[in-house]
């Protein structure tokens, strides 16, 4: 046991060092070049998590047997779409990646007995999901803050816990090893420099991990969206209050994270009462 | 007319002993036919078993309750024309807490939704002794078909409460779960899987 704690704990150094290291080593080859290295960053954030997915899956099988071996794929091409450099492919890039990532993730299960309603649900529902939670959070990266990768960072903690209660350490493993990337790459990097494409890929990294812990592991649906919808609907709180004049900027930041951790708690009790986990061992 | 007679028993032999081989023929056509065996196998009692070593230091036992189907033909005359199809579904995975059900059958382990079913299809039989027999076969597991060479044990025979006949047989095998790309958890959950699959098939 103790062999495999440290393997696991090695792994999640080993991912921080990588981000850490790797964007300080690309802030400086392109300090004169912020377009690059945001291009840099962001494909360095996809191969993080993507060698991630193939160190805690045991492989890179080529072709993908299973959903979850998509992930690392999925990430790569969003960052290579990410990469070519025209404002209107964004929401392009966006979709083609989500797309993929839907079908190769919701295709396995549906081979095995869903009808095409079922499929066509998931599918538009996930897209849907996906596209207004990414329209909310890429405006609120528009400027430097700490805020970002708390943003990021925090729901992917806390989708570690309710995957390993789930039933899928593996996911939860990879969400934590997201988690750490993010914040690594950030403390190396001002927020400034990583542009949207980072949330993008971050994003689209969190969106396939609940979507493989709730079709094929036993996160309820429910709960999944939930943990998907908190960080945007915080944001969203946080702005109607500031329109308001209720608080100012500084405090609506402040704001914005603390209630960031009361909701993602309160996510994490609600699947505590609807699915009642115990410890596997 | 002794020539006429000797000839026509001459021509009658020919066919007379044609006739006698095609009934005997036929005969044992029917013979095998007869011979030939075909058993269902009875979901209620038959039983996959595992074991697995947890932290190097004992055993996760578990079975497939109620999940296993197939058929099984037997041919006394050829033993070697004999043949095994057996079905286990993954869901039915039992370990006797939930939650650790909840965990192999997840992406982990199982991946019981995208992999529903572990098959197994002989692709020959060897008779070894009355109560014994090798076969090998192709197992199908988490997506991956290896071979595999297992000794059949034939456990007994006996008649059903509606006089059914019923013959049971037992195989041990190990598997090495690394092979069929269930790698999470090593090598603190064991690679080697000790299997235990016990049939009992209903003559049809």
């Amino acid at each position: 046991m103790d062999a495999f704690l440290v393997s696991q704990l090695a792994f999640l150094v080993a991912v921080g060092i990588a981000g850490f290291a790797g964007s300080a080593v690309l802030g400086r080859l392109f300090a004169k070049h912020p377009e690059r290295l945001r291009v840099a960053l962001w494909w360095l954030l996809a191969i993080i998590l993507a060698l991630s997915c193939a160190w805690v899956g045991g492989g890179w099988p080529f072709p993908p047997r299973e959903s979850q071996n998509w992930i690392g794929y999925v990430l790569l091409f969003a960052a290579l779409l990410r990469s070519i450099p025209f404002p209107t492919t964004q929401l392009i890039s966006a979709l083609a990646s989500v797309t993929f990532g839907l079908v190769v993730t919701l295709l396995p299960v549906a081979q095995n007995g869903w009808n095409l309603l079922t499929f066509a649900s998931w599918f538009f529902a996930g897209l849907f999901s996906f596209l207004m939670v990414r329209l909310v959070l890429h405006k609120e990266f528009e400027t430097a803050s700490v805020r970002a990768p708390v943003l990021l960072a925090v729901p992917l903690l806390v989708t570690a816990a309710l995957s390993f209660f789930a039933g899928s350490a593996m996911l939860a493993e990879l969400a934590v090893a997201g988690a750490v990337a993010v914040v690594a790459v950030y403390l190396a990097v001002s927020s400034s420099a990583l542009g949207r494409g980072f949330v993008e890929i971050t994003l689209i990294f969190h969106f396939l991990l609940l979507l493989n812990c709730s079709v094929y592991a036993d996160l309820p649906p429910g709960v999944a969206w939930l943990q998907w919808i908190v960080p945007a609907a915080v944001v969203l709180i946080g702005q109607a209050l500031h329109r308001q004049k209720m608080m100012t900027r500084r405090w609506r930041h402040i704001a914005t994270m603390a209630v960031l951790v009361v909701a993602e708690c309160g996510v994490g009790a609600i699947f505590y009462w609807v699915a009642r986990p115990a410890l596997p061992f | 007319m002794e020539t006429d007679i000797k000839s026509s028993n001459n021509h009658e032999n020919p066919m007379k002993k044609s006739i006698i081989i095609a009934v005997f023929l036929g005969c044992l056509v029917a013979h095998s036919t007869i011979a030939a065996e075909t058993f269902q196998v009875d979901p209620n009692h038959s039983f996959v078993l595992f074991k697995v070593s947890h932290l190097g230091a004992g055993y996760v036992y578990g079975r497939f309750t109620g999940g296993v189907s197939g058929t099984i033909s037997t041919d006394p005359a050829a033993p070697d024309k004999s043949a095994v199809a057996l079905e286990v579904k993954t869901d039915t995975l039992d370990t006797g807490l939930a939650q650790r059900d909840k965990d192999i059958k997840s992406p982990d382990f199982l991946n019981a939704k995208q992999f529903p079913l572990i098959t197994f299809k002989s692709t020959s039989v060897q008779k070894v002794s009355d109560q014994q027999y090798a076969v090998t076969g192709d197992l199908t597991f988490h997506g991956v078909t290896k071979p595999v060479a297992v000794q059949a044990n034939i456990t007994g025979e006996g008649k059903g409460p509606k006089g059914e006949m019923r013959t049971g047989a037992e195989v041990h095998f190990v598997v090495k779960r690394s092979e069929y790309d269930v790698k999470y958890g090593l090598p603190a959950l064991g690679n080697d899987v000790q299997m235990t699959v016990a049939v009992e098939g209903v003559r049809k």
